[in-house]
This record gives structure tokens, C-alpha cells and sequence, in this order.
């Protein structure tokens, strides 16, 4: 049965979080520029900065009208607008989905289960994630609340059990590197945060949705990423930037009692959030099909977009060094540019434009 | 293949007897005495337990009509039958008779008025003795059932150790006597209906006008109004028709065997079912956190309520997934083992000819055979069939090294821990199964990526518009004071919550 109610504002952005939680722990070292230890932790808090200045457009958007989505706004200005912004969102989520699945193949096949076939996982995660977005987002955002509790039960060990492992010699003299590197690694980790897009966009699917529930999330996603940013400088120094995944590398060294080794569960714990930001991404895909189509055919548009993400990801599971290259070129920052600050002010500027023409 | 499977429905539920399509009109009571006796005798075909008695009363025929065993000999000889024969109006007017004896004599007992033939007979199957009167078309059912009933006994599925010890019985009007001697209120409504096309069976649904949800209250009748039935042989069966339209492990609707939680239910909000011939009720809507609670929470101190819940909660996790975190970590993830126990748990796994997924699967398989055995032998029986389990499975299996010790201990565990929550039994034994496949092909990630499906499908769910996850997800901060704790009466007994308040709830309909 069909739960397209609204949610909540704690709910939603419990989603986002636990979204942008996982590209978090699935970070991929060597995918921004290699800084010192104190400089990513400097580059975090630009990483922040970033957020809460594109988020700009987004709150003033929602300043405005916090009832309809972006859609919705652009199809009251013009049909073939609205179709455009559509197209632009729809690629923009089936790029972001295919990444999320390529980084989810990539950490299961080479930390989890190495010499296995990645595509497996990545196929059995769709299917997951569909059935998810097939519930609704109210399902899915009553989810997020309940996975959250094992999230940060499992980052909280993670940080606390490293406490002894933590070393001030760690952190290098601030600003060895260029200032300007230090500013585009911040400015692409942020650029990494495509949940700012599904904001304006899921706007119709929550109550009463504000600017400050943005930066609350914001804020909450700049303190998670400079507290794992610290802790990695902390305890792993430089040999963290040598790591595939520094997150996990991490939590083999976290150990409760006689309990040893605990990364398997942790990470396990961790791959929760990848279901539910995949079933975001399909929801999101399948909305924007519907608009687009003006159909509401739920299981054909969730299967389209799971093929499109799976057959995408296939050839970048295998190719890591080009996922890498990908994630470096300007595609990111491109459709983050796009879809957070120009589509949301070109909008809006169009609405002021049509209104005075009325007045 | 649908065609098929129509056409053999159609042929299984076909009637021996075949009816006329002509839209039946109920058939109204005879004038004459002796044809009404003759439809009865027609309708009841051989059946012994019809009796007829005919007799003269001043010089009318009447005719007393009954079902043997159905009513109290005495009580109706005593009430109805007596003060009838021994009745002085000399009229000679059979209308005026039977209205004399409506108005005067046999008024001791509760009377009512059938208009068809149909009516009539459903009084005569409910233990009423039905008086025909000659040229007369109506009769008058007289209350004085009397069979064979279950006495109230202290509830055996939900016993409790500080509570009352009084459950329900099969009787639905014992029932609703026991729920209104514990909620002394004129809002207390129980209204009847019946269901299922044979069976009639008589179905009260129970509900506090004050507090509950009217659209709640309509959707439930509804609901089992149009439930399509010939019978219904318990409650249970109603179970369906009460959840939505949807595949799911975990079910909407709860159940009780006890009155005084049904009180306390209905004094939230709820709806209550009670069937007639079950002796326990359905309770709507249900939440999932209320599998966790029980009348003793209530009644012990507050600490120590949270303590069992939690223990619950606990006990619940691992039922369904310990053998399947246990195969997942035992085949792909050893280094989780601590290193002191590592080689011995390694050491008996290999001395095992099955991989560790096929000897979880079938000894949990042999578990849940023993088990059920157990429940439906008698129980001396049942008691020798749990020893020769134990003794078979337990000893010689781990000497034979057909099974390793340490899955003879998880399933030890599995089967008390599964003990502890009779609600939650039947989704922890499906999805224990589920689990270990799960964990044996995929390790830890596919008991993660299960748990994430299953979380996800008790979030989609709702009971009649109420979150079944409810007061978590939606978070609900007042009804957060019982729910895997339980704040004491001080806090909790202040103030009533109606369920249908909820955050998160929508009963308007759409689910």
C-alpha cells in the first residue's frame, strides 16, 4: 500500500544525515587532493562553510513557499521548464545513485568480501533499496529514525575506543599546503553533498519544512565530518591518507574486552545508511520519472532507475582509478553548482519576473 | 492457469443443494400454526435436536420450539412453559392470547419478537424457546439458554503473576460481563453483529464512545461487516479482514485473553472484537512495542518494568538473529571470535559433516517439530516427546558429531529466548530461517541488509492509520513514558492517551 504521507522534519533529515553518513565512511582516499592531517581537518571546516552558503538558495526557496516542491514551482512558470528541470534532476540522481552504488561495491568487494563479485552486492543492495523506496518515503523515513540508534551507537565506539590511540604528534603545523587546495578539497568534499538537491525536491513529502531545519543538519554534518576528520588525524596520521577506505582502517583498530576485532559488525552497521541513501535516490528518480511522464507507474519507473544505476556502476566497480579521475573531474561540483544555487535562483528569479509582468 | 484455479474454486464451493437464483424474500410467519411447524421441520431436516411441542392453551394451538441442549430445561419449564399452559383467559381470540401473554404472564425471562420464519430460527439456534400461536404471525423467543459453557478460568497463554485471575471464556455475553465489571462507564459500547453466512457467529465490537476514534470504530465494522465468511471458527480467523491489504511477518491486530488488559485498552482508545466461541479478543489498532509489554509491568515498580521490557526487547533480537549472526560470523567473519574460544569453536566445527548453514537450518528445523510436537500431543505425551528431543538431539547428536556443542547451545538459547515472547513466536521462527540463509550466503551484510527490509516494512505499516511503530518512528515524547520504559503511575496514570493522538496518525482512511 501506498505511504506517500508526509514526514516529519526530524525524520527526513535523519535521512539525509544517515546519507551523507555513508559517504562519510566510504570515503575514498586519494579522491581530493592529498593534504597533511591539519589541513583536512581545516579543509572539513571549509567543507562546512561551503554547505551552509549553497544551502543560501535552497532556504530562501523554501522561504517562499515550503508546500510544493521545485517541480511543482517550475511547471506553474512553464510546462517545458518544469520538463527541463526534470531532465537536469533525474540525471543528477541516477549520477549520484550510480556513485553510491559504485562506492558501496567498491568498500564490500575490497574490504568486506574480497574476490567476490561486487555486482552481486550491488544488485542485491537495488533490490533492497527498491522495496524501501516501493514503501514510500514515509516508510523510509520512519526507518532512518530506528537505523540511526545502531549509526551512531557504531561511529560513537568507533571514536571512543581510540581514545588511546589518539596522538597530538599527529596533526602537522596548520596550513602546509596551498590555501587554495585546502579550499577546493572542502569545496568538493561539499560539492559531494547531493542530498542539498533532494531538499527542494521532497519539499512537497515533509511538514513544514524550514531554513533552520537546513542548518541544523548542516551544522550537524559539518561537527560529524570534523569530528572523524580529527579522530582520523588523531589516531591514524598520515598512514590513514594510504588507506582505500581511512574510516574503516579505523574501526579494525577499534576493540571492545576480549572482543578483538569488531570492524566486520561496525561496517555492516555503516552499510545500513547506503540502503537507505539508494532508496532515497530511487524514490527521487521515480518522482521525477512520474513528473516527467505525467504517469504514475511506481514499479516500472523504480525498475528503470535501479537498471540505469546497476548497469552504470557495473563498468566503474572493476575501473577504480576511473571512478576516482570521475569523481575528480567537474561533473560534481557541475551538478551541485546546478541543481543547489542555479536552478532554485533561476526559479525563483523567473517567479519575481511573471509576477511583476501580472502586477 | 487462473481460468483453472476459478473454475476449481467454483466447483469446491459450490452448494450440494442447489438454490434457485431468484432473490430471496424473507419468509414471513405463517397464519397457520402447522404450516410454520412444517417449514421449521423442513429447514432442520432429521436433526434430533429439534423439538416440537404442540398444546392447546384455552382452546388455541400453540407450539413451543427448540434445540436440545441449547436451553436451560428448568429455567424454561419454569418461566416460559409453566406459566403458559397454566394460563386462564378465556377469549377464545388467539391474538388476544398472545398478547396477554406477551404483556402478563412469562415476563420473568427476557423476551423478543420474530416477524419471519428466518428470525425465528436464528433465536432457536441461539438457545431461545420460540412460542408459535396459531393464526398469529409473529412469535416470541424467550431467553433461557442454558448449554454447556467453560467456567472462567485464569487465562493460560497470558498469566501473569501479580494480576487478576480471571480470562476469557468462550461465551462472548461472559465476556463483555467481565470487561464491564472492570469499566463501570455508560460509554462502555458493545454493539453485535454477525458474521459468516453458516455459522452466524455473533461478533461484539467493543469500544469507549468517549475516547476512541469514531472513524475507527466505522472502519472496523465495516471491515466485518463485509468480511466475506460462511463460518468463523475463532477470532483469528477475523485477523485478516482487520490488517491491511498486505503481506507482512508481523500482525496489526492484538490479541488478549485477558480482561483487564482488554479494559485498559479500550480505556486508550481502542477497538476490542470479541467472538463468540473464542476465548480471547482482538484488539485494534495495535502497536508493535505493545508485543514487549505485559499486565505485570504495570503493576510492579516502575524500574523493574523497564528492566523486563528491555530483557524482552533483548530476548526478541536474539531469537531471530543469533543462529543467523552465529552461521554468518562461524562461515565469514571468524576473526570476531574472541581468540581464547576461536580455536576451540573452530575445532568442533570442523569435526560436523554439514556446512554450519545446513546444521543450523536443520537442527532449528528439528527444534520447531519438537516444539510443535510438544504443543499438540496430550501432555503427558508432550513431556516424553520434549525429553526424547532433548536427550536425542542434545546428547547423541553432539557425541555422534553430527552437530557441533556450540549450535546445541545457540539453539538452547534461540528456543528460551523465543519462549519469552508468545506474541512475537510466530514472525521469530519464520524470520530465524530467513536469517540463517541470509547469513550463510552473505555473511554479516546480508543480516544487516535483512534487518534494514524488515525495519523497513514495520515502518510502512499502520494499524487502522496509526503508526505500527509508533511512539518511536514517529518519536512521540509523551507516550515514550511506556513504552520500553514504563515512567510509573504517578506520571502515567495522570493523564489517559487516546491512541488515535499519536503523532504521525491519519485515520482518515488512507493507509
Amino acid at each position: 500500500m501506498e505511504l506517500n504521507k508526509k514526514i516529519t522534519p526530524f525524520q527526513f533529515f535523519t535521512l539525509l544525515f544517515l546519507s551523507r553518513v555513508f559517504a562519510m565512511v566510504t570515503y575514498i582516499a586519494g579522491i581530493n587532493k592529498e593534504l597533511s592531517t591539519t589541513d583536512e581537518v581545516i579543509a572539513s571546516a571549509f567543507t562546512g562553510l561551503f554547505l551552509f552558503l549553497s544551502a543560501v538558495p535552497v532556504v530562501l526557496f523554501l522561504k517562499r513557499d515550503n508546500e510544493s516542491g521545485i517541480i511543482k514551482r517550475a511547471s506553474c512558470l512553464s510546462e517545458s521548464f518544469s520538463k527541463i528541470i526534470c531532465v537536469f534532476y533525474l540525471i543528477e540522481a541516477l549520477y549520484f545513485g550510480t556513485i553510491t552504488a559504485v562506492r558501496f561495491g567498491i568498500f564490500t568487494g575490497s574490504v568486506m568480501f574480497p574476490d567476490t563479485n561486487m555486482g552481486f552486492f550491488i544488485f542485491i543492495m537495488l533490490a533492497a533499496s527498491s522495496y524501501i523506496a516501493l514503501k514510500g518515503i514515509e516508510s523510509a523515513g520512519r526507518s532512518s529514525v530506528i537505523i540511526l540508534i545502531p549509526v551512531l551507537f557504531a561511529l560513537i565506539f568507533v571514536f571512543t575506543t581510540q581514545s588511546d590511540d589518539f596522538d597530538l604528534l599527529n596533526f602537522t603545523h596548520p596550513f602546509t599546503d596551498k590555501l587554495t587546495d585546502i579550499i577546493s578539497s572542502g569545496f568538493y568534499s561539499a560539492s559531494r553533498t547531493g542530498e542539498l538537491a533532494f531538499i527542494i525536491l521532497l519539499t512537497p513529502y515533509v511538514k513544514k519544512l524550514k531554513g533552520r531545519h537546513i542548518y541544523l543538519w548542516i551544522s550537524a554534518v559539518t561537527i560529524l565530518i570534523l569530528i572523524t576528520e580529527i579522530v582520523l588525524a588523531g589516531v591514524l596520521g598520515r598512514f590513514g591518507g594510504t588507506q582505500l577506505f581511512s574510516m574503516y582502517s579505523l574501526s579494525v583498530l577499534a576493540e571492545a574486552g576480549f572482543i578483538e576485532r569488531l570492524d566486520a559488525i561496525i561496517t555492516c552497521i555503516w552499510l545500513l545508511c547506503a540502503a537507505l541513501k539508494i532508496a532515497v535516490i530511487i524514490f527521487v528518480s521515480e518522482m521525477l520519472f512520474s513528473s516527467l511522464f505525467g504517469k504514475q507507474k511506481r514499479l516500472l519507473f523504480t525498475a528503470i532507475s535501479c537498471a540505469v544505476i546497476f548497469f552504470g556502476s557495473i563498468p566503474l566497480i572493476n575501473n577504480i582509478s576511473g571512478f576516482i579521475s570521475l569523481i575528480r573531474s567537474p561533473v560534481h561540483p557541475i551538478l551541485f553548482i546546478t541543481g543547489v544555487c542555479v536552478i532554485p535562483s533561476v526559479t525563483m528569479l523567473y517567479e519575481r519576473i511573471k509576477r511583476r509582468k501580472k502586477e | 492457469m487462473f481460468n483453472k484455479r476459478k473454475k476449481s474454486e467454483k466447483r469446491l464451493s459450490e452448494p450440494v443443494t442447489q438454490k434457485d437464483n431468484t432473490t430471496q424474500v424473507p419468509q414471513g410467519i405463517n397464519k397457520k400454526l402447522s404450516e410454520n411447524i412444517f417449514v421449521l421441520q423442513q429447514k432442520f431436516g432429521k436433526s434430533f435436536d429439534l423439538i416440537i411441542k404442540e398444546t392447546q392453551v384455552n382452546g388455541v394451538n400453540i407450539a413451543f420450539v427448540a434445540l436440545d441442549g441449547m436451553y436451560n430445561g428448568l429455567h424454561a419449564s419454569q418461566s416460559v412453559v409453566e406459566p403458559i399452559l397454566n394460563l386462564h383467559y378465556p377469549c377464545g381470540d388467539p391474538k388476544e392470547l398472545y398478547e396477554h401473554i406477551c404483556r402478563s404472564r412469562a415476563s420473568e425471562c427476557d423476551s423478543k419478537e420474530a416477524i419471519t420464519i428466518d428470525n425465528a430460527i436464528e433465536f432457536i439456534l441461539s438457545g431461545f424457546v420460540v412460542l408459535f400461536v396459531d393464526e398469529v404471525t409473529v412469535c416470541r423467543a424467550y431467553s433461557v439458554q442454558g448449554y454447556v459453557k467453560r467456567s472462567v478460568e485464569p487465562p493460560e497463554s497470558e498469566s501473569q503473576e501479580n494480576g487478576s485471575r480471571e480470562g476469557f471464556v468462550d461465551m462472548y455475553k461472559d465476556n463483555v460481563t467481565l470487561v464491564r465489571r472492570r469499566l463501570k462507564s455508560p460509554y462502555i459500547r458493545f454493539e453485535t453483529l454477525s458474521v459468516g453466512k453458516t455459522s452466524n457467529t455473533q461478533v461484539c465490537i467493543c469500544y469507549h464512545a468517549e475516547r476512541a476514534d469514531p472513524v475507527i470504530v466505522n472502519n472496523v465494522t465495516d471491515r466485518l461487516k463485509n468480511a466475506d465468511f460462511d463460518i468463523v471458527p475463532g477470532a483469528g480467523a477475523l485477523r485478516p479482514f482487520l490488517e491491511e491489504k498486505r503481506l507482512s511477518f508481523f500482525t496489526t491486530v492484538g490479541t488478549t485473553e485477558r480482561p483487564d488488559v482488554f479494559a485498559a485498552k479500550l480505556s486508550e482508545g481502542r477497538v476490542g472484537i470479541i467472538v463468540d466461541g473464542t476465548p480471547y479478543a482482538l484488539i485494534v489498532p495495535h502497536l508493535f512495542i505493545e508485543n514487549f509489554h505485559s499486565l505485570d509491568d504495570y503493576l510492579n515498580r516502575p524500574y523493574y518494568a523497564a528492566v523486563t521490557r528491555f530483557l524482552k526487547l533483548i530476548c526478541f533480537f536474539l531469537a531471530v538473529f543469533l543462529p543467523g549472526t552465529y552461521v554468518a560470523v562461524g562461515t565469514f567473519h571468524q576473526e570476531i571470535f574472541p581468540s581464547e574460544i576461536i580455536a576451540d569453536i573452530v575445532s568442533s566445527l570442523q569435526n560436523t559433516p554439514f556446512p554450519l548453514i545446513i546444521e543450523s537450518a536443520i537442527i532449528h528445523f528439528i527444534y520447531e517439530i519438537v516444539r510443535e510436537a510438544g504443543l499438540r500431543m496430550p501432555k503427558p505425551v508432550g513431556h516424553t516427546v520434549s525429553i526424547v528431543g532433548a536427550l536425542v538431539i542434545g546428547d547423541a547428536a553432539v557425541s555422534a558429531g553430527l552437530i557441533s556443542a556450540p549450535m546445541l547451545i545457540i539453539v538452547a538459547i534461540t528456543a528460551i529466548c523465543s519462549a519469552v515472547l508468545p506474541p512475537l513466536h510466530e514472525p521469530s521462527a519464520v524470520l530465524r530461517f530467513i536469517f540463517i540463509v541470509l547469513g550463510g550466503t552473505m555473511g554479516l551484510y546480508g543480516i544487516m541488509l535483512g534487518f534494514t527490509i524488515i525495519a523497513a516494512d514495520l515502518c510502512s505499516m499502520n494499524s487502522f492509520g496509526v503508526p505500527f511503530t509508533s511512539p518511536f518512528s514517529p518519536l512521540d515524547g509523551y507516550a515514550l513514558r511506556d513504552s520500553f520504559i514504563f515512567a510509573g503511575w504517578k506520571k502515567v496514570g495522570k493523564r489517559f492517551i487516546q491512541i488515535q493522538k499519536l503523532r504521525g496518525t491519519h485515520t482518515d482512511g488512507t493507509e
